[in-house]
């Protein structure tokens, strides 16, 4: 069958919007750029997802395997100077449907805000982990917009 | 995003148009139906030659491949 948990959730999200996805199955790796790499793909193809910790809740802000998360910027687009990054405890007790450093943008926690980096919208597909180390999802960015309700912010280091 | 009526096959085509002018369309072979009907996914070769599992959005348009009678492969 498809997929076991916790890309199983995932992938039920989708099917139940009636969004298109590609499931991919790969080599275990630990990075966003390792990912790129093991699928084929160049790392602006790829995106990483990051979660943070603001006095509001949880932000998850995705970008290019590429790129460089610049906290100047996303403390301004927050409005607040208190953005940290989540620790793994922390990541372990909000989202334990997903492995650790494999949470995606997209389903899991609780009314996160999302952020999408404006680069990654200059593919009109992107490939993100499925939250796990092993899986990954390939779906227009455009949907994955949609989806998380995401602001499409300039999150990136220049 | 509704989901397209179809009835597709192993050794047929989806074919996945750009949303604008300028993207290009993405072609792949189906080697698996999985699922059943309304919710089947596909085990697919992209035209570059990567394999994964796919889930049509209303983008995919699919081509019945041209087989010789009684080579029809049987879904599985």
């Amino acid at each position: 069958m498809i997929a076991p948990s916790p890309a199983q959730s995932l992938v039920k999200q989708l099917e139940q919007a009636s969004i298109a996805y590609e499931f991919i199955e790969h080599p275990r790796t630990t990075t966003a750029t390792a990912e790129a790499r093991v699928l084929g793909l160049e790392p602006r193809e790829v995106a990483k997802t990051v979660v943070l910790t603001t006095p509001e809740g949880f932000v998850r802000a995705a970008l290019r395997a590429s790129d460089r998360l610049d906290f100047g910027k996303l403390r301004e687009i927050l409005g607040t100077k208190d953005v940290q990054l989540a620790t793994e405890a922390v990541l372990a007790g909000a989202y334990p449907e997903f492995e650790l450093g494999a949470v995606p943008p997209l389903t899991g926690g609780d009314g996160d805000r999302v952020l999408l980096d404006s680069h990654l919208s200059e593919n009109d597909w992107v490939v993100l982990e499925a939250g796990t180390h092993e899986q990954s999802l390939r779906l227009r960015t455009s949907d994955l917009i949609e989806l998380t309700d995401a602001r499409l912010v300039d999150l990136s280091q220049d | 995003m509704t989901k397209p009526a179809h009835a597709a096959e192993v050794g047929d085509l989806i074919v996945i148009t750009g949303h604008y002018v300028g993207e290009s369309e993405r072609v792949a072979e189906i080697l698996e139906v999985v699922g059943e009907p309304p919710d089947e996914r596909y085990r697919v070769r992209w035209d570059d030659g990567h394999e994964s599992v796919y889930f049509p959005g209303s983008d995919a348009t699919f081509k019945h491949s041209v087989r010789p009678p009684g080579t029809r492969k049987a879904k599985r």
